[in-house]
């Protein structure tokens, strides 16, 4: 056991742990060597205003970006989004883009699309929350630019709308929040 | 203030486009197609209006008949009720 400078007792990895049945688990931070896992930095942007299309094809959310520098090669970056979509006669699917690289998503088999999470509400048009939630390697001391992306098979696909996004007060705007927490390797 | 994407789903059916945000600026054109422009959207606007409704009313039209049909071949509204529940209110 060894005291740091200012007075706080640690434990070193050549410590026998059993030995001091009174250290607390608070002290895990100052366990000697094991300093991974710890969160470095947290980015977050929310989207406040709409946004649909009825694009086939993956396309930007925009304003749903967020950018993260890690200090180190070796950080891991846990991304975490709430998408409010919005489907209107249409198969929702969303994916997670670093840089221009689609990253987290299924595999492709035959006609079936590579995507990270889906909505479909059937016939008519509701609303509900899809998440993302990958831990990603960037390997990368570079600024990195994480999105997400969505499309449709067909009619209308709407972010931070709800039901038919008529002007009526049952009928709120949403948000929608991506998060890019840091964390030593 | 006029639903753009609405209208455009009725007035340019099968276009592909996204739309950030409410007004005519965050249109972007993805299709082939010209972009309509925003008096064309604005003009489309009502256009697209009268034809959901039209198509409600046709639907509730349907209905009604669909359900004056039942009726006249001695259905109750009992049995209707129980067997076609999607005709109540037609």
């Amino acid at each position: 056991m060894a005291v740091t400078p200012a007075g706080t007792p640690y434990v070193e990895s050549s410590d026998n742990v059993a030995d001091y049945p009174g250290v607390s688990l608070a002290l895990a931070n100052h366990i000697d060597g094991l300093d991974g896992g710890k969160v470095l930095q947290v980015v977050s942007v929310t989207k406040v205003d709409s946004f649909t299309t009825t694009s086939t094809s993956f396309v930007d959310i925009t304003g749903l970006t967020a950018n993260i520098t890690p200090s180190t090669a070796t950080s891991k970056i846990l991304v975490l989004c709430k998408i409010a979509i919005n489907p209107r006669l249409a198969v929702a699917m969303s994916q997670l883009v670093r840089g221009a690289t689609v990253i987290g998503g299924g595999t492709a088999a035959g006609s079936r699309p590579s995507a990270m999470s889906t909505f479909f509400p059937g016939e008519g048009t509701h609303t509900t929350d899809i998440s993302v939630n990958f831990l990603d390697s960037p390997a990368s001391t570079s600024e990195q630019t994480y999105k997400i992306q969505v499309r449709s098979n067909s009619g209308t696909t709407a972010v931070n709308t709800s039901v038919g996004d008529n002007d009526d007060s049952n009928q709120p705007r949403l948000s929608s929040t991506i998060t890019l927490m840091e964390i030593s390797a | 203030m006029i639903d753009i994407a609405f209208t455009l789903t009725h007035s340019h059916p099968g276009a592909e486009w996204t739309l950030d945000g409410d007004d005519y600026a965050g249109l972007t054109w993805l299709s082939d197609t010209p972009k309509p422009t925003e008096q064309e959207i604005t003009d489309a606007y009502p256009l697209a209006v009268k034809a959901v409704a039209d198509k409600e009313k046709t639907r509730l039209k349907a209905l009604s008949d669909a359900r004056a049909f039942a009726l006249s071949l001695g259905f109750t509204e009992a049995m209707l009720a129980v067997m076609y529940p999607q005709l109540k209110g037609a």
